[in-house]
């Protein structure tokens, strides 16, 4: 049998290799604000994996990213003054996380709750949480130095608070024995590596969850999925199974939680939001939870589009002497325009959901399938755009991204 | 007389006011027991008891001497019983081999399964379906799929709820002859509507009619009760039967 890239390990690659470059390329501002969507495509491939593969939709896979943003803070405020480096925060952050979804997980699992029930309680929890997180204004919401602070956000106090870096939320900082400076999470002029960090997490976890879905655990999973009552009479215990899988895509959320807060250098519960645990679903709807790349390739793709149309918008009409109805239409037209990303976000989610109902990468898969000997063109227009935008940029100040 | 490979005592099981199981039945080692009767006549409910799908309303299911009733279906199943569902169950988007693979890999491991699962596609005719997926299957196929996927594992008892529904003279045929070889590892429990398949098969026969057991002997002694003609078919349709 030739061994040939799978369509998956292809696109993967596609996907890879444009944005290895983008910091050589672009400005720092898009390489910043494309990390936080590759933050959003890691806690969409948490989804992706649970819900596409073991077929549990969890519509609260943001309780674990906020709580592992939170445990992160907490622990990273109070160390970084003392120590440095934020290693005690990233584990404690990652154990917080898989250690919620085990236990939430334990209990619905073992409890015989299924489908639609699933989707309800993850969603009650991360209400619960945004509801507890608000209310953590007071004083007494304090761990070592570092507040709450309720609807304000998680920020640092004590003396040495001249630098208002001091009251944020520390970036990722590793200083590993026989370095001689610390590893810091930056994205600017000067050095991209938070956004290759974040590249990097992201490269990771799809390895390691490509590698665990050809695994035992993956296969059940798989098989969960088609029919949980057929796999259970095969022998297989399916709750250990789905607990697995659960505690692990917990895991994979709260990491991106943790790189959330060192982006930021900040966490509110908005994190926790109904908004935002319904956008992390359209992200999958949207990419296609039947593969792995599908929530990565919908939040950044998807995502990152409809923000820089934000960006691009507005075009401010300000009429001065057109009347009253003249005003009031180039005012509704303003609005619109203003409008218009939420606009093309809807169109593009009510027309990707009724003309691809499995979302936009399995048909994109199964075109690369095709025409995979042409496939490595695809990255041509990509080398053009990165080349052109870079002198342009550096030469005449000419920057699109 | 041998210990009943499996024994069900004063079996019920209620749903509201209606009594869908209600029965004592005991099956030797070795046999192969065809278990028939009209619809809602329980055998599909008895199946579901017998597996863990369902808790019996009362009564006991004894499996070699060890009472299971009410036991989980994953635990069930690793006593070494297995079953084929009454609509075809098969992991439709998986393919052929990986299905028989995933049910081989429970008893003998990734390695030793994927011997055993190619070993099962022959057995069961499916070689060059292997790497379809499960769902381009016609039904019969589906059917066959399910009887490897029950049977990979070696169980020592396996139940099929109606293998041959949608098959077509030939299937039910080769369908037979898989049943016989089955049987001559395993104890089988069939259920099913279709009385050639049934003659073909029998040794001996229970009759089921709303919940209850009805009648139980060889095939000639059935086929010669006049009740069971009766509750079966309904009257005047012994045609049928005899043809």
């Amino acid at each position: 049998m030739r061994r040939t890239a799978s369509p998956q390990v292809l696109s993967a690659l596609l996907i890879l290799l444009p944005l290895l470059a983008v910091p050589w390329a672009f400005r720092p501002y898009t390489a910043n604000v494309l990390a936080v969507y590759m933050i959003y495509g890691l806690l969409a491939m948490s989804l992706g994996l649970i819900w596409g593969y073991a077929g549990i939709m969890s519509f609260g896979q943001t309780a674990f990213f906020g709580i592992g943003a939170y445990v992160y803070g907490a622990i990273g405020l109070n160390l970084i003054r003392t120590t440095h480096q934020t290693h005690a925060a990233l584990v404690g952050g990652l154990v917080a996380a898989s250690l919620l979804a085990a236990i939430v997980g334990y209990f619905m699992f073992f409890g015989r709750i299924s489908d639609v029930y699933v989707s309800i309680i993850t969603m009650a929890l991360t209400l619960v949480l945004f509801a507890f997180a608000v209310s953590t204004g007071g004083d007494e919401w304090v761990i070592g130095v570092a507040r709450f602070g309720g609807f304000n956000g998680m920020f640092g106090q004590g003396e040495s608070s001249q630098n208002i870096a001091n009251f944020q939320i520390p970036p990722v900082t590793l200083w590993l024995p026989g370095m001689a400076e610390p590893f810091e999470f930056k994205i600017n002029r000067e050095s991209a590596a938070g956004y290759y960090l974040v590249l990097g997490v992201c490269v990771g976890v799809y390895v390691l969850a490509q590698w665990l879905l050809r695994t035992r655990l993956g296969r059940v999973a798989i098989g969960i999925r088609e029919n949980e009552a057929r796999v259970a009479s095969l022998g297989y215990d399916t709750r250990v199974y789905q607990l697995a899988l659960f505690a692990i895509g917990g895991a994979i959320a709260g990491l991106a939680g943790m790189l959330f807060a060192a982006w930021g250098r900040f966490v509110n519960p908005d994190r926790f939001g109904l908004a935002f645990a319904a956008s992390t679903v359209v992200y999958v709807l949207l990419g296609g939870r039947t593969t792995l790349l599908g929530g990565f390739v919908g939040a950044v793709i998807i995502g990152y589009l409809t923000s820089y149309l934000a960006e691009v918008a507005p075009f401010s009409a300000t009429a001065a002497d057109v009347g009253p109805w003249g005003a009031f239409v180039a005012e509704a037209t303003r609005r619109i325009v203003r409008e218009a990303p939420l606009l093309v976000q809807g169109a593009v989610l009510v027309g990707i959901v009724l003309l691809l109902e499995d979302g936009v990468t399995p048909p994109l898969f199964r075109l690369l399938q095709r025409y995979r000997r042409w496939a490595w063109w695809l990255l041509l227009p990509a080398v053009i755009l990165y080349f052109g935008h870079r002198i342009a940029c550096q030469q005449t100040d000419f920057c699109l991204f | 007389m041998p210990d009943p490979i499996l024994e069900a005592s004063a079996l019920t099981k209620h749903f509201g006011a209606l009594r869908a199981v209600h029965l004592s039945l005991a099956v030797e080692p070795g046999e192969l027991r065809c278990l028939i009767g009209p619809n809602g006549a329980g055998k599909s409910t008895f199946f579901r008891i017998l597996t863990g799908g369902m808790r019996p309303s009362s009564g006991t299911v004894r499996f070699r001497g060890r009472d299971i009733t009410g036991w989980p279906a994953f635990r069930i199943a690793r006593l070494g019983i297995s079953i084929k569902f009454q609509v075809a169950s098969v992991l439709e988007e998986l393919s052929v081999y990986q299905n028989l693979h995933l049910a081989a890999e429970f008893r003998f491991g990734d390695r030793e399964g994927r011997r055993r699962a190619a070993e099962m596609l022959e057995v069961v005719g499916l070689q060059e379906r292997a790497d379809h997926p499960a769902t381009w299957l016609s039904h019969g196929e589906k059917q066959w799929l399910e009887i490897g996927m029950a049977s990979v594992g070696q169980p020592s008892l396996i139940l099929l709820d109606e293998p041959t529904a949608g098959m077509t003279v030939e299937e039910v045929k080769k369908t037979v002859r898989l049943l016989k070889r089955l049987n001559e590892m395993a104890t089988v429990i069939v259920v099913e509507h279709d009385m050639n398949f049934i003659r073909m098969i029998a040794r001996r026969v229970t009759v089921m009619h709303q919940g209850e057991v009805f009648a139980e002997g060889s095939m000639e002694e059935i086929e010669g009760n006049e009740g069971v003609r009766d509750i079966y078919l309904g009257k005047g349709a012994h045609y049928a039967i005899r043809r």
